[in-house]
């Protein structure tokens, strides 16, 4: 053997053979992605925590102790609304409790326990490698958040838990074109996908018929298949329906109700049951970097009746009558727009 | 004109120790790569390192960083390490070519750097079967060079007055 080929093989095929080596055990794995998850993202977090915990403060002190222009005028009007909730709270509590009589007559399997524990958004997109449309949370496995839980706000979904490190977690977001969710219409209850089409996009509303009733303006709720989101929490809006020409489904686009990347406090959802909402969004190697998290000895008190979101145990029970839904009163304008093919106008 | 580093073994008084100024360079780099939206300002660190001959310095500074865009990213492991390797490896090249030391150096290399973060990204994204990327290349390319270019110029220039110049 020349002392040339020796060389390349030392200096070229060795070193590629072992990073390819290297590369499809941890794609098999996740040992690697795991000691990421658990090294860089949490060293990124620690970094981008303090200054973010910071900017908050200055900001809540602007807001409440210096710019207090109209608080006066904005503290009437919750008045008044709260008044007005107080009263639609009564009269839908009484629909509830029938609800649940009407469950338990007609011996429904209980709804799955979902635990609620607030979070803060401390990042956006990390660096190079973050392709798809995440956040970063200040939640991670020491509070008992696992991979695939989901991620919502007052208003609706905002995506679900990607990568969980030890105190902070990637959350990909419900307009990432990997996500995709199963929804309902709200006023005649069909099924179909919510999908991602990009920042910036409208979501892609998938397979619906072309016969069944769906109309702009109508809020999809999630449907509860799949197991990773409760049953009935808005996760977009109906922009528009194109009537199908020659498929068999319509063409139906979406928007979600909320600008997903202004959001600075989140609540992650996580089944307290041990059920396991399955496999990722991501690839299969960074699927294979989901530790089973251990459960937190101080976990928030789980949400209360009228705080938590209605949850069924998915799948295929018939939508009851009187399943209490959170509807955004009023969604905020989100900022999203159309896109080229399906996109920006 | 040089920019570069220049090897001293005693420490002048005021000068900055390494170790603080390589975590306030982390810090900096970390905030700039969350407000740009995802460009790289990691390399640069490692660049400086190379430029100064400090290759351990090097070695275990591109194994942290490493781990820092591969924990914050969603691809699989290892894109970072081809991206680093190829960075290793263009440097060598280069320095046959250009003076490492001039400003051109800085700005065409950066050029190159970020070419080939796109080309290492772009791989993985298509071979990991992940939705392609719906923004235009060169818009990216573009912040991406500047980024390097920036970054990279000013972190050397403040390296050279007020860095250790040693081996941490």
């Amino acid at each position: 053997m020349s002392p040339r080929f020796k060389r390349l093989v030392l200096f070229f095929f060795l070193p590629l053979f072992l990073y390819f080596s290297m590369y499809t055990w941890n794609w098999k794995t996740g040992y690697l992605d795991r000691l990421a998850a658990l090294t860089g993202l949490e060293l990124t977090g620690w970094v981008l925590a303090p200054g973010r915990w910071l900017q908050n403060n200055v900001d809540e002190f602007w807001s409440r102790y210096v710019y207090l222009v109209g608080v006066r005028q904005e503290n009437e009007d919750l008045v008044l609304q709260v008044r007005e909730l107080e009263q639609e709270l009564g009269r839908i509590s009484e629909k509830a409790k029938s609800a649940d009589r009407l469950t338990s007559l007609l011996r429904f399997s209980p709804e799955p326990p979902w635990e609620m524990r607030g979070s803060r958004v401390i990042g956006q997109k990390l660096g190079p490698n973050a392709i798809l449309e995440t956040i970063l949370v200040d939640v991670g496995l020491s509070h008992g958040v696992r991979l695939n839980d989901p991620v919502i706000s007052p208003k609706g979904v905002v995506g679900r838990i990607a990568k969980p490190g030890l105190h902070f977690s990637s959350v990909v977001l419900l307009s990432d074109p990997s996500s995709r969710i199963p929804v309902m219409t709200s006023e005649g209850r069909v099924p179909a996908i919510v999908q991602g089409q990009g920042a910036g996009a409208f979501l892609e509303v998938k397979f619906i018929p072309r016969n069944d009733p769906v109309s702009p303006g109508e809020i999809l709720l999630s449907s509860g298949l799949g197991g990773v989101f409760p049953k009935g929490i808005p996760v977009a809006r109906v922009v528009e329906v194109t009537p199908a020409d020659v498929s068999l489904f319509q063409r139906v686009y979406a928007e979600p109700l909320l600008a997903l990347r202004y959001y600075e406090e989140l609540l992650v959802l996580s089944r307290t049951d041990g059920f396991d909402a399955g496999q990722p969004v991501m690839s299969p190697a960074v699927n294979a970097s989901s530790p089973e998290a251990p459960k937190a000895d101080d976990k928030i008190p789980a949400a209360t009746p009228a705080s938590k979101p209605a949850a069924t145990p998915a799948a295929d029970t018939a939508p009851a009558p009187g399943t209490s839904v959170t509807r955004p009163s009023t969604p905020e304008p989100s900022t999203v727009t159309r896109h080229p093919v399906r996109k920006k106008p | 004109m040089r920019l570069s580093v220049a090897h001293s073994s005693t420490s002048r008084k005021g000068q900055i120790p390494a170790v603080i100024w390589w975590t306030d360079f982390l810090i900096i780099a970390l905030w700039a790569q969350e407000m740009s939206g995802g460009l790289d300002f990691l390399s640069p660190g490692v660049l400086i390192c190379l430029q100064s001959g400090q290759w351990l310095t090097a070695l275990w500074m591109g194994a942290l960083w490493v781990l820092v865009q591969e924990g914050g990213g969603n691809l699989v492991f290892g894109v970072s390490i081809l991206f680093y390797a190829g960075m290793l490896i263009f440097f060598l090249l280069s320095k046959w070519l250009l003076e490492p030391e001039n400003p051109l150096f800085i700005i065409l290399f950066s050029l190159l750097l970020a070419c080939w973060s796109w080309v290492v990204l772009s791989g993985a994204i298509s071979f990991q079967e992940l939705p392609p990327r719906t923004y235009s290349p060169w818009s990216w390319l573009a912040k991406q060079w500047a980024a390097y270019v920036i970054f990279w110029g000013v972190a050397l220039l403040i390296y050279r007055r007020g860095g250790r110049n040693g081996r941490i």
